[in-house]
């Protein structure tokens, strides 16, 4: 990615050309949408509108980009190691949400605590720890006690 | 309808309850967190704890959530003014003046005269809501659906034109947003739209989770990603102002709050937007412009007051029409809806008791913040140093058990993250967020307006420039739109928008 979109230019040429993509999407998925010719406002009218607008916006903006001669701005994107920082921590939270139905939101959270402290700051072992047990002690008691959101309990030891 | 002093004591009496007072002052703290830790803005704050106040009367919780929005004001000085980093965008004007002023030993008054005027700002700015809104709201009276909706589409367009020299960007993300809150069943017909046979989709994507993604989670991204560490922070001496400071500054306080508080009421006029009007006004007025950027006092005084005023004044437009001015507020009309109150005049109509409430709350929340802010200033900016690497899961957390509880169903959480990403590349690629936010809140009001107004006119368009109001929204709307126009042709450059949660 870093290669095709180094500058502003490129990445709207890029994100034009996709908004075009979702635009016609929606369009189709619209074209889909039954009943209601009848009414004044069909349902399908605005899903038309929006995907209309995106289309064009895209369109727009993908071939406006591409006429642009002025001067160009470099994009700010990640250098390796921040990348791969971002990747892990939202892979641990998507693990995190997979989880928590089998090991319930309290022990699933406080792991996922710990585990994402103690990835972004190595030395703050005790830190993460700690903030784990906590946050999963907290959660059961203020979340699951005190408040009764029904979150889940985990059907690894809850067969409900 | 208009202002009664009746309604208003009345507000106060439910306000002083125990239970009020203390959301009230819950919500202050929290605010003031929110606001002094830069890894979060009161937009996410708010829609985070939403979901999580189901448990209270919507009164309580209402008040908990305005105290949060400019608690959340109030704190995003701290640590612009100690350690030169604004909580908020609207504060890095603070940081000009503020921080060089920490630099040269006088922190203490810069963060004092920062709370005082926060103070008389908001408060002065409580009179105007006092006393406009019930007059807006009667005027609102004579709304009808045409109205509403031109009203809505100037909203939208009034932010979209604010978006600068991106107003093609912001086009798009209005059109994001409002695809976002189309998916699902359609409110009037039933009929399901784009759900491409998806029995998740079909029950619809929740705005709330589209706010905390957008905001929070592309917020802690962009953090992860620059690796934002501790902050080191110096001792806070000598805590008061001189009197010499206090007269100095009157005169920028009362400016900054006429500037915040007119401005604030138009859609789109963020305090990001406000504070930096007043800060130049301040250096244009002044005798001596050169001693601003150098540690001017009145360099702080203008923004922080711009800024709460600006805060106060958006509940002007919220109470009376409906009508969020920036993504604070449309989710606190998120909140307003989740508990089945519908803003506009008939909120004032129908729910005074809960309207003078909030309102009489916002004096009290006031006040605290002011006791909260002057001798718990050291405490405050002691909280920003907690490290980033902490802080990112914690908020993380907080917003996949926010989403979660809205509706109980993980596929919020998915739509949250899913989001999240959108928004980590729409700031990237310079795409505004504000349009996004505000469509996907508005979307469903918009449509069901669009609709009654057609059934009321028979199927002609024409009805929303036929009726003087609707068509003078109709007017504004191109007005702004034009103008947005003018001001991307004017500057031929590209520029990257930046954007916070605001």
């Amino acid at each position: 990615m870093q290669v095709i979109v180094k500058t502003q230019r490129k990445a709207d040429i890029v994100s034009g050309c996709f908004l075009v993509v979702l635009g016609i999407l929606v369009l189709i998925a619209a074209s889909q949408i039954r009943g209601g010719m009848e009414e004044r406002l069909p349902p399908r009218t605005l899903p038309y509108i929006v995907g209309a607008t995106i289309l064009a916006g895209g369109a727009f903006l993908a071939l406006k980009s591409w006429r642009f001669a002025g001067k160009d701005v470099p994009l700010k994107w990640p250098d390796r190691g921040a990348m791969i920082r971002l990747t892990v921590i939202l892979l641990a939270v998507v693990v995190f949400v997979l989880v928590m139905t089998p090991l319930g939101f309290h022990l699933s959270s406080g792991l996922y605590i710990a585990f994402s402290i103690w990835y972004l700051k190595r030395s703050a072992v005790w830190t993460a720890l700690i903030a784990g047990l906590i946050t999963g002690a907290l959660s059961y008691y203020v979340f699951g006690q005190v408040l009764e959101l029904s979150l889940p309990m985990g059907t690894v030891f809850f067969n409900d | 309808m208009g202002f009664s002093w009746d309604y208003l004591l009345q507000g106060f009496s439910i306000a002083l309850t125990w239970q009020n007072l203390f959301w009230a002052l819950f919500g202050s703290l929290i605010g003031t967190l929110v606001g002094v830790l830069p890894g979060i803005g009161p937009s996410s704050g708010i829609a985070i704890l939403l979901p999580l106040t189901t448990f209270l009367p919507p009164t309580s919780a209402i008040i908990m959530m305005a105290a949060i929005y400019y608690g959340a004001m109030y704190g995003g000085s701290t640590t612009a003014i100690v350690v030169n980093i604004p909580g908020e965008a609207s504060s890095v004007p603070t940081a000009m003046d503020g921080y060089e002023m920490a630099k040269q030993g006088n922190a203490g008054p810069a963060l004092a005269i920062a709370a005082i005027s926060s103070f008389v700002a908001g408060t002065l700015s409580l009179f105007g809501l006092t006393f406009f809104a019930p007059i807006c709201a009667g005027f609102a009276l004579a709304f009808g659906p045409p109205e509403y909706f031109a009203l809505m589409l100037m909203g939208l367009s009034l932010v979209i034109s604010l978006s600068g020299r991106a107003l093609l960007k912001g086009v798009i993300s209005m059109a994001i947003g409002l695809l976002a809150a189309l998916i699902g069943q359609n409110p009037l017909t039933g009929a399901a739209r784009l759900t491409f046979g998806s029995v998740d989709l079909m029950a619809g994507i929740n705005f709330i989770s589209v706010i905390v993604g957008v905001f929070a989670i592309s917020e802690v991204m962009l953090n992860i990603e620059a690796e934002a560490g501790a902050i080191s922070l110096a001792g806070i001496k000598n805590l008061m102002p001189t009197w010499a400071d206090i007269k100095r500054c009157t005169g920028a306080m009362l400016r900054s709050t006429g500037v915040g508080f007119f401005l604030g009421l138009l859609p789109g006029c963020a305090p990001s937007v406000t504070t930096f009007v007043a800060y130049d006004l301040e250096k244009r007025i002044s005798r001596d412009p050169d001693r601003f950027g150098k540690g001017a006092i009145e360099g702080v005084a203008a923004p922080e007051g711009a800024n709460n005023a600006t805060s106060t004044a958006g509940f002007v437009p919220l109470f009376s029409f409906g009508l969020p001015t920036a993504p604070s507020m449309a989710v606190l009309l998120g909140g307003l809806m989740m508990y089945g109150l519908q803003p506009g005049p008939m909120l004032f109509k129908n729910n005074p008791q809960f309207v003078w409430a909030v309102i009489a709350s916002m004096y009290i929340g006031n006040v605290m913040l002011l006791v909260l802010n002057l001798p718990l200033v050291g405490l405050w900016a002691r909280i920003a140093v907690v490290p980033f690497p902490v802080l990112a899961p914690i908020i993380i957390f907080c917003s996949v058990l926010g989403t979660y509880s809205i509706r109980f169903i993980l596929f919020d959480v998915w739509v949250m993250l899913v989001f999240g990403l959108i928004g980590y590349f729409m700031r990237k690629l310079g795409f505004p967020i504000a349009p996004l936010v505000l469509a996907s809140v508005l979307a469903q009001m918009l449509e069901t307006s669009l609709q009654q107004a057609l059934l009321i006119s028979q199927g002609s368009p024409l009805i929303f420039f036929t009726r003087p109001i609707s068509l003078a929204f109709m007017i504004l709307s191109a007005i702004s739109i034009l103008w947005g126009l003018w001001v991307q042709l004017k500057k031929k450059s590209r520029v990257v928008v930046e954007e916070t949660d605001e």
